[in-house]
């Protein structure tokens, strides 16, 4: 199961709300909100695309500026799939 | 995975995150605990040319985790969406493992030894009977450092040919010849740290939000700390970047070079313009004007420059009223006032960023002439927070193409082989006869293909590209490279491809982590890396196959290295200096990277200004001391406004425009074989305006027929997707090998830089 370390930056103003509503998804796990609004978050998923996947839904939901990738650990995937 | 070893990752990714998110001051130490068994290396990322550091982690001889270096510079810790393919792009089933050598209609195994015997013969076959410019060698900005240097050493210093050249010629070519007509040396004044330091930026035809999704990051990232900060998105195209900017001006293809002017217009008429500044740094040119497009083979354009006055300047921009630009561009007169005010405005940071929609234009070197222009003539140019900067599409157009000059005018650091002394140089460091390197180009990248066709190249090496795929006018390239009477391609790569498809030979290579490697990205940043991994199977690295082949034409004695890498990165460094100056490889193995000119230990952030340019002395100021031609000053051209090569008329009523999406690298043979992006990101699809989409009879997820001059393409029609076609205009990504877009595109090119126009050609557009 892929897990991955993801920083999600948005309107300082819906980071709370953000937070929140991801919390709830269970899909991503945020972990901090930080002072500026920024959001840590690990998502933990069974496949690659299901991490890329959510990865680009957060891109597309309403308010959030940008997701950038900090780590991406896949050790348990690599025999399986090369 | 056990729960425990579970919970340690998950609590990793979540330190790494942080510390990436808050500079290292958080997060840091538990990050560097290390996850048992992983062993981490550094290296710059393997996709664009905005080099971020990736860290890349080996356990059992495989990669099994990545994450953004935070010791790096230029992204601190994070990396876009691709960062999570980096080393999937390795792991794709049908990675080329074996030398292959073609018969008939099949492509069988060979021995390395067999392979290269057979290639070396046609070499020397070829240059028998044909002379040496009868071979050629296509390369790329995605070769490391030593493979450019290598085989710019062995063609033009060992075979005695000026064929070579890459697929940067594609890319930035005209971003080149900007810079030298303009400055007299290649490459940006400024650097990534001017995206944090200032406060206007212009991005024109440049798609950062998903091309240059790091440095486009590091503007919001500014934006939300300084909400002063503004982003104006010129393009001919709503997209991702459109939606993030403050304003996004759509103007009609081809005007970028009338609006241009009409904001110099504007900056002269309201005498908005630094006097100072243009007396102590500027002069004045102009060069021929109905300059041709380059459709016939063989095509020839030398530039004519003439000195100008201020004042002749000044009459040349008269006709570039904001009323005449309006009309010709579609921005409303009222814009181009306010954005020439802004581009003036003294209290402001101005920088100005683009990549493809500018230098992949007829008049590619002009537009880059003009936008240099507008920060000449205010004075805001080499100052931290205040520059324009070319942003550079591969991950080494710049280290590798550029700098190390692996194209057919060119030698390492600027020189070129037209002149004596340059020759003599590269003679005496490569230990050949001067007389062996040629002093005539002979033909850039779209010329080499003609000449293809044609039969004047007969052997065609390419390595670490797709150009049977990314070439315009594909379709008359892809057919002359199987024309046989005696043509011979060998195709070096990692994957099966359009181009392998059309070879003779395909040799297995290593990428990436699976080599030694250096790369040079946009702002001057040479990064070194070391092999991490093998390559699969008997994939061998493009370095050694250059090597192999140099010591069986005989030139075994231009590469007598121990260590290649690093005793060839010594000897290329002996070219640089005079403001190109490289550091000694060993500091680049100890940083994340360094900006040239390095001198006395240090790297240069801006260059050309006093106090952070060695080069530039106390009192100077400012000094583009490269332009020794004119005194050390930047030249302001005069270059008019000329229409396309070919323009929508009633047969062919659409624009075509090419370009990238985010989840997909060039030609798609790397991201192509992800099949997480595969899912996300299938299929080319055609972006249409839903009012054109009604007109034509077309629903969204419809086939619509694509048809130009040269020829015709089925998609599915995309008219709410994130990029959003205007009206008249249509746009498809390149990256899909199943729909081949530049069979369609036109090889008209600028004929100052030889770099084809993939932005602008005429189609009809039909429900299919």
């Amino acid at each position: 199961m892929p897990v991955s370390g993801i920083v999600i930056r948005c309107a300082p103003e819906r980071s709370d709300d953000l937070a929140r509503s991801l919390r709830l998804s269970g899909s991503v796990e945020v972990s901090q909100v930080l002072d500026d609004g920024t959001l840590i978050a690990v998502i933990e998923t069974s496949t690659v695309d299901e991490e890329v996947a959510s990865v680009k839904r957060l891109m597309d939901t309403e308010g959030v500026l940008d997701v950038m990738v900090a780590y991406h650990n896949f050790e348990d995937l690599i025999d399986r799939e090369c | 995975m056990p729960l425990s070893r579970r919970d340690f990752l998950k609590a990793s990714a979540a330190a790494a995150a942080l510390a990436a998110a808050t500079g290292g001051r958080l997060g840091a130490t538990e990050v560097e605990a290390a996850e048992g068994g992983i062993r981490w290396g550094k290296a710059p990322c393997r996709f664009c040319g905005t080099g971020c550091g990736v860290l890349v982690g080996v356990s059992n001889g495989k990669i099994v985790a990545t994450k953004g270096d935070p010791a790096a510079p230029v992204n601190k810790g994070l990396n876009c969406i691709k960062g999570y393919f980096l080393s999937k792009v390795l792991y794709g089933k049908d990675r080329l493992t074996k030398p292959l050598i073609r018969k008939g209609n099949r492509m069988v195994e060979a021995s390395w030894a067999e392979e290269m015997e057979l290639i070396a013969s046609k070499f020397k076959e070829s240059i028998t009977k044909h002379g040496p410019d009868s071979v050629a060698i296509f390369g790329s900005g995605q070769w490391t450092v030593f493979e450019g240097y290598a085989a710019a050493k062995l063609f033009k210093g060992g075979i005695g040919t000026n064929n070579i050249e890459p697929n940067a010629r594609f890319c930035m070519a005209s971003a080149v010849t900007g810079f030298m007509t303009t400055f007299a040396s290649d490459e940006p004044m400024g650097c990534y740290d001017d995206l944090d330091l200032g406060d206007t930026y212009f991005l024109w035809g440049a798609n950062m939000a998903e091309c240059h999704p790091v440095l486009f990051s590091r503007l919001i990232d500014n934006r939300l700390k300084n909400p002063n900060v503004k982003i104006i998105d010129f393009g001919t195209r709503h997209t991702r970047t459109s939606q993030m900017a403050d304003k996004y001006i759509r103007f009609n293809p081809q005007t970028d070079l009338a609006l241009l002017n009409g904001i110099a217009h504007i900056i002269v008429r309201d005498k908005l313009y630094d006097e100072n500044f243009i007396k102590k740094h500027v002069v004045f040119k102009k060069g021929k004007t109905n300059i041709g497009y380059g459709l016939e083979d063989k095509f020839k354009f030398a530039d004519d420059p003439k000195p100008l006055t201020f004042d002749e300047y000044r009459e040349f921009l008269k006709p570039y009223t904001p009323e005449y630009v309006a009309k010709l561009s579609g921005v409303p007169a009222k814009t181009i006032e306010e954005v020439a005010k802004l581009y003036a405005d003294k209290s402001r940071k101005v920088n100005s960023l683009w990549t493809m929609g500018f230098n992949q234009h007829v008049r590619g070197t002009w537009v880059n002439n003009l936008v240099y222009n507008v920060h000449l003539l205010t004075g805001k140019i080499c100052k931290p927070g205040e520059n324009p900067m070319s942003l550079t599409g591969q991950p080494s157009a710049c280290g590798t193409a550029r700098e190390v000059g692996t194209f057919t005018h060119r030698l390492p650091a600027d020189m070129v082989v037209t002149n004596p002394e340059h020759r003599a140089k590269a003679a005496e460091i490569w230990g050949v006869d001067v007389k062996k390197i040629p002093e005539k180009p002979t033909y850039h990248a779209t010329e080499m293909f003609r000449a293809l066709d044609r039969g004047d190249i007969k052997v065609l090496w390419v390595q670490v590209t797709n150009p049977f795929q990314s070439a315009p006018n594909l379709s008359r390239y892809r057919k002359g490279a199987r024309k046989g009477d005696g043509r011979f391609v060998i195709v070096s790569d990692i994957y099966p491809t359009r181009s392998t498809e059309l070879a003779d030979v395909i040799l297995p290579s290593a990428s990436w982590v699976e080599k030694e490697g250096f790369f040079g990205n946009a702002e001057r940043r040479g990064q070194q890396w070391f092999k991490m991994v093998d390559p699969p199977g008997e994939a061998r690295n493009d370095l050694w196959q250059l090597m192999e082949l140099a010591r069986r034409l005989g030139h075994g004695k231009l590469f007598p290295y121990k260590y290649p890498e690093k005793e060839m990165f010594e000897e290329y460094r002996r070219f640089t200096g005079g403001g190109k100056d490289l550091a000694p490889y060993d500091a680049y193995v100890k940083a994340r990277g360094l900006r040239w000119p390095y001198v006395n230990g240090k790297e240069t952030l801006w260059r050309y200004a006093e106090g952070h340019d060695p080069y530039v002395k106390t009192g100077e100021g400012v000094k583009f001391y490269k332009n020794k031609a004119n005194d050390g000053r930047a030249v302001i051209w005069a270059r008019p406004y000329e229409p396309a090569a070919e323009v929508p008329d009633r047969q062919y009523p659409f624009w075509l425009c090419t370009g990238r999406v985010l989840e997909h690298w060039h030609t798609g043979t790397m991201t192509g074989r992800v099949p997480e992006l595969k899912r996300a990101y299938g299929a080319a699809v055609c972006e249409l305006h839903p009012e054109d989409a009604k007109k034509l009879g077309i629903k969204q997820g419809g086939k619509v027929k694509l048809t130009s001059r040269r020829g015709s393409i089925v998609l599915t029609a995309d008219l709410r997707g994130r990029g959003k076609a205007e009206k008249g205009n249509v746009f498809v990504a390149f990256f899909d090998e199943n729909k081949l877009i530049n069979e369609l595109c036109i090889d008209a090119y600028c004929p100052i830089s030889g770099e084809p126009d993939y932005k602008k050609c005429a189609v009809k557009v039909e429900k299919a």
